[in-house]
């Protein structure tokens, strides 16, 4: 009785300390609510610092229109990735008034752009490439549009290793499409002779 | 030494040439499908392969007649009725698209030697609806399972005979398409539908017990509670194809349909008892 005792309220503990940890507890509507706030503020700045807020602003719509079916962790995703997205325009925004320290800044930002979006075309080229011989992976596409919004946030390091997966989904699709095309009943579905 | 290399090259070729001439018939493949599931069941009653996992797990199978005394896809039947004899808006209605309707499950999947294609019988109501100036419905869910569900149901108790005609190699070409199919691993996780339903049917996967691969087209659409609705088989394709982690293919495509092809005329003989309520 006292071991169980002891038991129960280990476990109760362990859960009143560990339960908030979990994701689980990040999916209440005020903190989509909050996420989107956020979103929106940053958002009306870069508007008024003339960036391109297109995509973000798509973003902060998906997430009002989640929060109607109650995905509020799906919700706070997309919020979360309109705030980075207009976190960076605004920053590259800044630089522009800064002057020529940010023009060197610039310059390595770009490069890095250059690299992710080299990466995601060859990403996208082995995706076609599995696709043709209906090889392709149900996440290759994915991970490739999460590279994309990663370099519309400045986020060219992840980014390239988002690429990088896809790239390397895509060429093993596409080995074990060409390995299996000519598959047929295996030797144990045939009688043996 | 010349001669000799000579003569291999041409047995190569021979070989390579004959290769499907050695390839089982239809008819054999057939033969060995339904003999390795009774092999593997041999206390299942071959009709009862088309109750799917529930032939073998007796628990299972309890809870699944509990839920077939009021079954949920008791609605959608009705739904589909309500469709059958509504109108279209020129006046003419699926009848006179289906002139042996609404029991025609049967009959699909069919070749079409006029088109070179495998006609299924959601495709031929979208067919139906597109001559008769309606909208096509959408192939998962929806309207089309629902009329499918009221169809099925007034099929039932017909038996699966799928024809693969001996005049028009590309319907054998078809087969051969769906089988391959069937049999290729494929996705993430390198899993064929034979890896499941052929070699391990009747393990489980997790708490789920895998059904075998003979009578899967039998009772198609289901009512799944996992889904909460009805689906229609290529549906089922779909969510199988993500389960391991491999991109589907477009439901009512050539694979999808030739797969379906292939399916069930391995199913040549057992009833149709549809529609289904699933887990």
């Amino acid at each position: 009785m006292t071991i169980r005792r002891f038991s129960a309220g280990a476990l109760t503990a362990f859960m009143l300390v560990t339960a908030p940890m979990t994701a689980t507890w990040a999916a209440h509507r005020t903190d989509a609510e909050a996420a989107i706030a956020e979103a929106k503020a940053v958002n009306a700045k870069a508007a008024a610092a003339g960036a391109d807020v297109t995509e973000s602003t798509r973003l902060i719509e998906q997430a009002l229109e989640l929060m109607t079916s109650r995905q509020f962790t799906k919700a706070i995703e997309s919020a979360d990735q309109a705030k980075k997205e207009d976190d960076y325009a605004l920053s590259q925004a800044a630089k522009g008034a800064e002057g020529k320290v940010a023009a060197e800044l610039d310059k390595e930002d770009d490069a890095a752009k250059v690299l992710a979006d080299d990466a995601i075309a060859a990403a996208s080229a082995a995706r076609e490439k599995a696709a043709s011989v209906g090889g392709e992976w149900r996440d290759t596409g994915g991970l490739i549009k999460e590279a994309e919004a990663a370099v519309k946030s400045g986020e060219f390091d992840k980014a390239i290793k988002l690429a990088t997966k896809a790239k390397h989904q895509g060429e093993l699709g596409y080995a074990q499409a060409m390995a299996e095309a000519d598959a047929d009943f295996p030797s144990y579905m045939r009688p043996k002779q | 030494m010349r001669n000799t290399i000579a003569m291999l090259a041409v047995a190569g070729v021979v070989c390579t040439l004959a290769t499907p001439l050695l390839a089982a018939t239809p008819q054999e493949d057939q033969a060995d499908f339904q003999a390795y599931f009774k092999a593997r069941f041999p206390n299942v009653p071959e009709q009862e392969f088309g109750n799917g996992s529930y032939a073998i797990d007796p628990i299972g199978r309890e809870n699944w007649e509990a839920i077939e005394e009021f079954p949920p896809y008791e609605t959608s039947i009705d739904n589909g009725h309500e469709m059958w004899d509504t109108p279209f808006a020129n006046g003419k209605t699926y009848q006179d698209c289906f002139p042996d309707g609404p029991a025609v499950e049967n009959q699909y999947p069919r070749w079409d030697k006029d088109r070179g294609m495998v006609v299924t019988l959601p495709l031929a109501i979208n067919e139906c609806r597109e001559a008769n100036g309606e909208e096509p419905l959408p192939y998962l869910k929806g309207d089309i399972a629902e009329l499918l569900a009221y169809m099925t149901f007034e099929s039932r108790g017909q038996v699966t005979n799928v024809e693969i005609p001996d005049d028009d190699p590309r319907a054998l070409e078809a087969y051969e398409k769906g089988k391959q199919v069937w049999f290729a691993r494929r996705g993430q996780f390198n899993f064929s539908c034979a890896s499941c339903h052929a070699a391990n049917s009747g393990t489980t996967l997790r708490t789920e017990i895998l059904s075998p691969g003979y009578g899967h087209t039998t009772h198609f659409p289901v009512y799944r509670s996992k889904w909460g609705e009805m689906g229609t088989l290529h549906r089922r394709y779909s969510g199988c194809f993500k389960q391991v982690r491999a991109k589907p293919y477009e439901p009512q495509g050539e694979e999808f349909r030739d797969l379906e092809y292939f399916m069930t005329y391995m199913n040549n003989g057992l009833e149709l008892n549809g529609p289904g309520a699933r887990k």
